[in-house]
């Protein structure tokens, strides 16, 4: 592949970094940094990408990688609230009250059952993110059904 | 796959879209925000260190001490410069292999060996330091004290930085583990 094509597929695929960043991240700080640092290791490993692979999984297996294995500033946790804080991260653009909700209550999640979460609603199929994550199909549908009911938990506990 | 509730409003958020320019200035080193400050912060020691280099010699008596006590001088600054070079390689490298359960098992990996080089790195810089400055030195009562409480400063932070890192250590084997219960 080559540079100028990774530059493309990048940006047109620069929404899977947004959302990674975007679930991780609760300071408008943090998500730009660990938006930096996926890219720059995006850049740096686009040599090894071959293709056997669509570019997104491949994508994902790095921000994830990046994200988790990254070591963010010690920020206060953050709870439900009515108002948000003016310094808080406004880098989702949550069209209405059920979206705020649904990303709050991934937030809650723990930092493994946030990218399972996102793998799955972003529409990858089981075998798929069984293969980002490294784990068995079978384990991942147990998992997404148990953190789907997680999630269901947080925003009906949160309404 | 079912028709999932939450799929359909994941499905309207939006992330902000940078500019492929913006995209392409992230790919430079002096960009990425943890390199920078291992780079800000090599840079600072090693000017530091060349000034004391450079008047440690006349000013705090290199000159009249023994040629190996230099060496071990020389010797624990250089070692801890090129633990700095180590923890910028870490950070710079490509992390990714096969899957991101394989990719977190070798960051653990390799975040254990450099907690114990962290360690290592800063013993030997430490030791020689003072190794140095104790050298030939008269010790009364009172310059034992106070040799005492230096070396429990250093050796409360050795173990609050070996702390820190064991926390780093063991917060990728937690991730890891939660990929692997079912």
């Amino acid at each position: 592949m080559s540079e100028k094509q990774f530059i493309q597929l990048l940006t047109a695929n620069q929404g899977i970094i947004g959302k990674v960043c975007s679930i991780y991240c609760n300071y408008k700080e943090d998500y730009e940094d660990l938006f930096q640092e996926i890219t720059y290791q995006a850049y740096k490993g686009f040599a090894s990408f071959r293709g056997e692979a669509k570019f997104s999984t491949w994508l994902y297996r790095i921000a994830l990688n990046t994200a988790m294995s990254s070591f963010r500033k010690k920020r206060p946790q953050l709870d439900f609230v009515d108002n948000l804080p003016d310094d808080l991260i406004d880098t989702t653009k949550p069209n209405n009250d059920e979206q705020q909700q649904l990303m709050y209550a991934i937030k809650q999640l723990n930092e493994t059952d946030r990218a399972l979460i996102t793998l799955y609603l972003d529409e990858l199929s089981y075998a798929e993110i069984a293969a980002i994550i490294g784990i068995s199909e079978n384990n991942v549908g147990v998992k997404i059904n148990r953190i789907k009911n997680k999630l269901y938990e947080i925003l009906s506990n949160g309404k | 796959m079912e028709n999932d509730p939450l799929k359909s409003i994941w499905k309207g958020l939006d992330t902000p879209q940078k500019t492929e320019t913006a995209l392409i200035e992230m790919f430079k080193e002096r960009n990425h925000p943890v390199l920078k400050a291992i780079k800000k912060q090599a840079i600072f020691e090693l000017v530091a260190f060349t000034l004391f280099l450079f008047c440690y010699f006349s000013m705090f008596d290199g000159m009249k001490k023994p040629f190996f006590i230099n060496i071990i001088l020389i010797v624990a600054i250089a070692v801890n410069m090129l633990h700095h070079f180590r923890g910028y390689q870490l950070q710079q490298k490509f992390r990714a292999s096969n899957s991101l359960k394989d990719d977190l098992n070798n960051f653990a990996a390799k975040l254990k060996s450099y907690q114990l080089e962290t360690l290592f790195s800063k013993i030997i810089w430490a030791g020689g330091l003072m190794v140095f400055f104790t050298y030939n030195i008269q010790f009364t009562t009172n310059k034992w004290w106070a040799f005492a409480a230096i070396v429990l400063v250093l050796i409360a932070q050795l173990f609050l930085l070996n702390k820190n890192w064991a926390k780093r250590v063991v917060q990728i084997n937690n991730i890891i583990k939660e990929l692997e219960v079912a």
